[in-house]
């Protein structure tokens, strides 16, 4: 069985008398160690998937598994449990705490979890050793996403889930973060799932996966990933 | 529906929670304001409609000689009048049972004017019945169907009524007195009324009115203490003076004319009494003053006469003495004459015996001559014969030298030694001889000498014959002179037994002439004596007369002349004070409810100014599609606005119902008003709801304004979390790095929003001081009990007695014999008018007798400073008193029994007191100030009965009461617990404080966290997604709520104890103090209280927390 799995996967919204189908019953594997893309257009539901592999949500049929646990069973305290030991989470908009310094945003999470990696180490390595105690606002969009990436590694997770990490960044931080998650993956063995509406960025993945009006549409292994150096878009 | 309101319906129907916060806020803020605002009208109206419905009067006449029938049509006819009704009363004292009170005894009362409602029992139908006020019976025992006695306790002459017993047949209300506590003053006893009671017309005495009620149906349509009434009220008072004016002379003439008659005929007939007494009296005098003289003269003469006895007697005394003297004189000359003749005799003798000694003598001598001459020739021939002798001797002496020269010396001796002798025996009878003639020579002159002798001897004897014939002549003409003298003796004897004789005569005269003079002394005194006691009678006499007269002539000048005297129903006890309760109301309706007012929109600006910053980017919309500021601002308003409005006016019309309800409830347990009316003054309504409406548009434009200025594209861009930054306490790091991590954040975060920390803190503030106020006032009313009872009276209670007794003996004794520990002090005890400046108030003044056992009695010191003062040092007067008269230590208030005449009293000390009003004289300070003796009517006691041990209390009481002079005893331990009971009314109202306080609270917390929760939305959610649990996202966000509700809490206290003074001060009724302190407890209460708030918020708050959703929040940015 893959690492991570989704097999019929449905969510659904009633809005009114409308219900509104976010996943339509989509199936896809990823490996352990792989950096996945998602793509699709707005509101394709490609953020609901990666909002329910990360235990934000929930399916209401289908299975979802992650390293063998059956993630679509859990309760609310077992989501909660996942989140915290399993799941490290990248948004567009970072969701920093403002009021904490980029060290002290680490912590947070490292707070969580027994078994973490110390706050100056991680933010060293995603290269903000000189910044630790600035706040998020006293930081660039670019540095404030490393700071988030450095909280999701801090606690050693199983996955790392990052929704358009650089949605809000200009072209050039958007590819150093890029660079960043790549090495991650590379480096560490991380298994990384990334959610885009930008096709460009596809070549840099192991695995890309297509979904359309909450459906997979195609998916694509590369057996050759592209640097993210050599992306151009 | 056009599409822009449709979004602001959508709007509210999507944000339910915050909709309904601002709503019930409003609701709560406003229904206190309008409620509490419109107590006082509702308890105004509630009084006007029972005055109505119970016809009470608007006016009352009085005079002082009474009024008549003619009076009473007279004032019916003036215009505006449209009732009257006359009637009488007294005030008499009410026996019943054991106990004694001061009741107002009135006429039975008509159906038009003050009608009386019989609350059970019957109304009055035979004789000897009456009808009790009801208020009276709930605190005594005479009850339907007992019997009670009267007793006057004036010193009038008559009993104003025709009989003295009655049964009580009915208990009666009556619109004339509300107050249940207060009924009044009278001027018998110790002042204060207990009750009032109805009886038949027909049993007073008097046939003249007391009073006439006056009723006007202009002024039964205004309203009961509002100025259009009192208006009206003054200008028909006016009225019925003017009418006073003219009918009270008629009076006079009435009833003064008779007496000023009699009152001159008595003055003539003493000014007769007092000539005819004089003259009688001067006549007796006189004729005492001739008897004086007469005796005088009488004395005179006699001191003469004995003078002259006594010189008389003198001189009988000096002959008495000269006819013995002369007697002795002539005894003695007769024995010296006859001692001369003896002498005579003896010297004769003598004579002739020293005659025939001589001549023997001169015998004798012739015979020595002869003797001598033979002793001489004896002498001459031994002389011879010597001569011849010697010769020889010389011849032989011859021979033996011869001799011896021839024959030796020793061949002579023999021969020697034979002459040696011859010639010593010659020379021995040479010796002889010359002795002999020697001893011849002797004699010869011894001779010589006794014939000189001799010779004298008969010369002196010679003389003395010659002497002796001499005396015997004198001797017999001595002894003839003596027989003259004797016989001149003789005579001077016998005058002067006869002038003897004479001299006690005289005396026996003159001791006749004293006696008779003592007589007529005894006489004359006794006379004397008679006329001084005259003088004295006729003088008391005249004084008395003329003291009548006097008396007469001061009633009369004192009843003066007749005068109406018009009251209002403002001179009514309950009328007035129900009045000032009312205000005092309102008083509390001006600070307290603002309070919450502003409570609630402070935490609306919160609402809506994060509301507005939610909206940012709709706002952009709106503003990128044209519309303009005014319409979006348009969007907010109609939201908060509508919010407000529906709550506002829902919690108007709801505050407007209970909070008037539960203090006129409140108040029906010291007033006789019933139905209460709930009115919902538009104006009150208005006013609350606008002005929260208001004060909420304000803050929405506010909210907005900031929104509105930036531009549509800066606007739809997300505005940026506001940032971080390092707080103050980072900068210690010995605090800093001792707090956990998640205790930082929370530090951090505190300092982030300051203004919702504001908004917080403030709101937090607000409902700790609103329940501190609520549990300071609980503490300040409960407290009065026992720091009256127990820190200022340590006695055990009072007794009131007859102050016309003499025997106040008898009651100490009684006192002692309960228990003989017991100290006491006697007072007077008086309720008069005190005023200073322009304030007024009803206090008893005290004199006591002894200050040092009352000193030990009352603790009379200064509240704050604790300092004692002494009423030896003067007038003492207590706190509220004070206050309300607005008098310090030093100044001079003016006392009154109601009448013209004031004393004056200078304040030198104020005391701690929570009851009543009081002003301490000593006995010595009443004196000066009235200028007679206190006449004192209790007896303060401590006799060890503390609390309410009844057993122990009526065992005293039993004793004390038996004594005839003791009229009641009063415990302290039962004035302590009516009070307690009297002061449970407000507990009531501190209820509703505090629940209000408490409601508020919630609300206020409950929107805070609201507010806090939905601008950390995202926080929350990121924090959820990082698999923080749920409890640790709670404490995430309410430790941060509890830190608040701790400083709001703090703040609080302080801004309560303000609060809480003020309330208490405007609050407190007149005739009480408050306690001023706030127990140590209450602030934990208030604190706990809204601590608990605090977490009952928070623990709703975590079930939204729960249920806010990763996904939405997160996703709301995008």
């Amino acid at each position: 069985m893959s690492f991570v799995s989704l097999k019929d996967v449905y969510k659904r919204y009633k809005v009114g008398e409308v219900t509104i189908n976010a996943s339509d019953g989509m199936t896809f594997d990823i490996e352990k160690g792989e950096l996945a893309v998602i793509v699709g257009p707005s509101g394709s539901g490609k953020t609901t998937v990666l909002n329910m592999l990360g235990g934000m949500d929930t399916c209401d049929e289908g299975v979802i598994s992650v390293d063998g646990a059956r993630i679509s069973g859990y309760n609310r305290k077992q989501l909660t449990l996942y989140r915290r030991f399993e799941i490290g989470f990248i948004f567009q908009f970072y969701n920093l705490l403002p009021n904490l310094t980029a060290k002290e945003n680490v912590e947070i999470a490292g707070q969580t979890k027994k078994d973490y990696i110390p706050s100056e180490e991680i933010l060293e390595k995603v290269g903000l050793g000189e910044r630790i105690n600035n706040f998020p606002a006293q930081l660039s969009g670019g540095e404030q996403q490393r700071v988030s990436i450095a909280r999701a590694l801090a606690k050693k997770p199983k996955l790392l889930l990052c929704d358009e990490p650089t949605g809000a960044l200009d072209y050039n931080t958007g590819k150093m973060i890029l660079k960043l998650l790549q090495d991650t993956c590379r480096n560490d063995g991380m298994t990384v799932i990334l959610v885009t509406h930008n096709t460009a960025i596809t070549p840099m993945a192991d695995r890309v996966i297509k979904i359309k009006n909450s459906k997979v549409d195609d998916i694509q292994i590369n057996e050759k990933p592209t640097p993210v150096e050599e992306i151009e878009w | 529906m056009k599409a822009f309101n449709k979004n602001t319906f959508r709007e509210i129907s999507k944000t339910k929670n915050r909709f309904f916060s601002i709503l019930l806020i409003c609701a709560i803020g406003v229904g206190f304001f309008s409620g509490v605002r419109a107590t006082c009208d509702d308890m105004k109206t509630t009084a006007d409609n029972f005055f109505d419905r119970n016809s009470l009067f608007d006016l009352r006449v009085l005079s002082s000689f009474g009024l008549t029938e003619n009076d009473e049509k007279a004032l019916l006819d003036i215009e505006g009048v449209d009732g009257v009704f006359a009637s009488k009363y007294t005030d008499l004292s009410l026996h019943s049972g054991e106990h004694e009170y001061l009741t107002r005894v009135y006429s039975a009362q008509s159906g038009e004017i003050n009608n009386i409602d019989i609350v059970s029992g019957r109304n009055i139908e035979n004789e000897g019945e009456c009808l009790l006020s009801a208020s009276f019976v709930k605190e005594s025992i005479a009850g339907i169907g007992s019997k009670i006695t009267l007793e006057d306790l004036t010193d009038a002459d008559e009993f104003p009524l025709s009989r003295k017993e009655y049964t009580v047949v009915g208990l009666y209300n009556t619109p004339m007195f509300i107050s249940i506590t207060q009924k009044g003053s009278t001027n018998i006893g110790d002042g204060s009324l207990d009750a009032f009671m109805i009886v038949d017309e027909a049993d007073f005495t008097q046939d003249v009115y007391t009073e006439i009620y006056v009723k006007s149906e202009k002024l039964k349509n205004a309203k009961s203490y509002s100025d259009e009434y009192k208006e009206l009220r003054d200008k028909l008072s006016e009225k019925l003076e003017k009418l006073g004016e003219k009918r009270a002379p008629i009076r006079t003439e009435e009833v003064l004319g008779e007496a000023k008659q009699e009152l001159a005929d008595g003055e003539a007939e003493l000014e007769e009494a007092k000539t005819e007494g004089q003259k009688e009296l001067d006549d007796a005098k006189a004729e005492l003053e001739n008897g004086k003289k007469e005796i005088e003269d009488g004395e005179k003469e006699l001191n003469d006469a004995k003078k002259t006895l006594d010189d008389g007697k003198a001189q009988l005394e000096d002959a008495e003495k000269q006819i013995a003297d002369a007697k002795k004189e002539l005894d003695d000359g007769k024995k010296q004459l006859e001692d001369g003749k003896k002498l005579l005799d003896e010297s004769k003798k003598e004579l002739d015996e020293a005659q025939a000694e001589i001549d023997e003598k001169r015998a004798q001598l012739n015979e020595g001559k002869t003797a001598l001459a033979e002793g001489k020739a004896s002498l001459d021939e031994g002389l011879m014969q010597y001569n011849v002798a010697v010769e020889q001797l010389d011849r032989i002496e011859q021979a033996l030298v011869y001799a011896e020269e021839r024959f030796g010396k020793e061949a002579m001796a023999d021969s020697r030694a034979q002459f040696e002798e011859q010639k010593k025996t010659l020379l021995d009878s040479k010796a002889q001889l010359d002795e002999g003639f020697a001893e011849y020579e002797v004699q010869q002159k011894a001779l010589a000498d006794g014939e000189k002798a001799i010779a004298e001897g008969q010369k002196q004897i010679d003389e003395g014959y010659e002497k002796y014939n001499e005396g015997l002549i004198e001797y017999n003409v001595s002894l003839r002179m003596l027989e003259f003298s004797e016989k001149q003796y003789n005579d001077g004897y016998e005058t002067f037994v006869k002038q003897k004789a004479e001299y006690e005569k005289g005396v026996k005269e003159y001791e006749d002439g004293v006696k008779e003079l003592s007589e007529a002394k005894k006489k004359y005194e006794d006379g004397l004596k008679e006329y001084e006691d005259g003088v004295i009678t006729f003088n008391n006499e005249i004084a008395d007369a003329e003291k009548k007269i006097a008396d007469a002539k001061e009633k009369i000048a004192d009843a003066g002349n007749a005068e109406w005297y018009i009251f209002s129903r403002d001179d009514n006890v309950g009328y007035s004070e129900y009045e000032s309760n009312a205000e005092r109301i309102n008083k509390i309706s001006t600070i307290f409810p603002i309070f919450f007012l502003l409570v609630a929109g402070l935490v609306c600006l919160t609402t809506m100014s994060r509301m507005v910053e939610e909206q940012r980017t709709q706002i952009g919309t709106m503003k990128a599609l044209g519309y303009s500021n005014g319409k979006i601002v348009m969007h907010y308003m109609v939201y908060a606005v509508s919010g407000a409005l529906i709550g506002g006016i829902g919690g108007a019309f709801f505050g407007c119902v209970l909070f008037p309800w539960v203090i006129m409830y409140a108040y029906s347990m010291m007033y006789n008003i019933t139905d209460f009316v709930f009115l919902f003054d538009p104006a009150n309504i208005i006013l609350s709801v606008g002005s929260m409406t208001l004060a909420i548009a304000v803050t929405v434009y506010f909210s907005c304004r900031k929104a509105l200025e930036e531009s549509p594209a800066s606007l739809m861009r997300p505005k940026a979390p506001k940032a971080g930054k390092r707080i103050l306490l980072e900068k210690i790091p010995f605090i800093w790095n001792n707090m956990n991590f998640f205790a930082k954040i929370s530090g951090r975060n505190l300092f982030r929003y300051k203004r919702r920390m504001f908004m917080t803190v403030v709101g937090i503030a607000g409902c700790t001081a609103l329940s501190l106020t609520g549990f300071g006032l609980k503490d300040s009313i409960s407290d009065i009990v026992d720091l009256q009872y127990k820190n200022i009276y340590k006695y055990s209670g009072y007794l009131a007695y007859d102050e016309d007794t003499d025997d106040i003996q008898s009651i100490y004794d009684d006192l002692l014999k309960y228990n003989p520990d017991t100290k006491y002090t006697r007072a007077l005890i008086k309720q008069y008018e005190t005023k200073f400046d322009k304030n007024t108030l009803q206090c008893y003044v005290t004199a006591v007798e002894d200050a040092d056992i009352f000193e030990s009695f009352v603790d009379i010191h200064e509240r704050v400073s604790k300092e004692k003062t002494s009423i030896k040092d003067g007038a003492v007067i207590t706190e509220k008193a004070a206050k309300l008269l607005g008098a310090k230590v030093g100044d001079e208030i003016a006392l009154s029994l109601g009448g013209t005449k004031t004393q004056s009293v200078k304040i030198s000390g104020i005391t701690e007191q929570y009851t009543s009003h009081y002003l301490y004289l000593n006995e010595e300070l009443y004196t000066e100030i009235f200028g007679e003796l206190p006449k004192y009517n209790i007896v303060y006691f401590d006799n060890g009965i503390t609390g309410g041990d009844s057993e122990k209390t009526d065992k005293f009481s039993e004793i004390m009461l038996k004594n005839k002079n003791v009229l009641a005893v009063m415990m302290n331990a039962a004035s302590l617990s009516s009070i307690k009971e009297t002061l449970s009314i407000m507990d009531l109202v501190t209820m509703v404080l505090i629940v209000s306080a408490g409601a508020l609270a919630l609300v206020v917390l409950y929107n805070l966290s609201n507010v806090n929760i939905t601008e950390r939305i995202r926080e929350i959610a990121t924090l959820k997604v990082l698999g923080f649990y749920d409890a640790e996202v709670s404490s995430y966000v309410f430790r941060e709520n509890i830190v608040l509700s701790v400083m709001g809490g703090v703040v609080g206290l302080v801004l309560g104890y303000f609060l809480c003074m003020f309330v208490i001060t405007t609050a407190e009724i007149d005739e009480l103090m408050f306690g001023r302190e706030i127990h140590w407890i209450s602030y934990i209460w208030a604190f706990l209280v809204t601590l608990g708030f605090s977490l009952l918020v928070n623990l709703i708050m975590t079930k939204t927390l729960k249920k806010i959703s990763m996904v939405e929040s997160l996703k709301s940015v995008e």
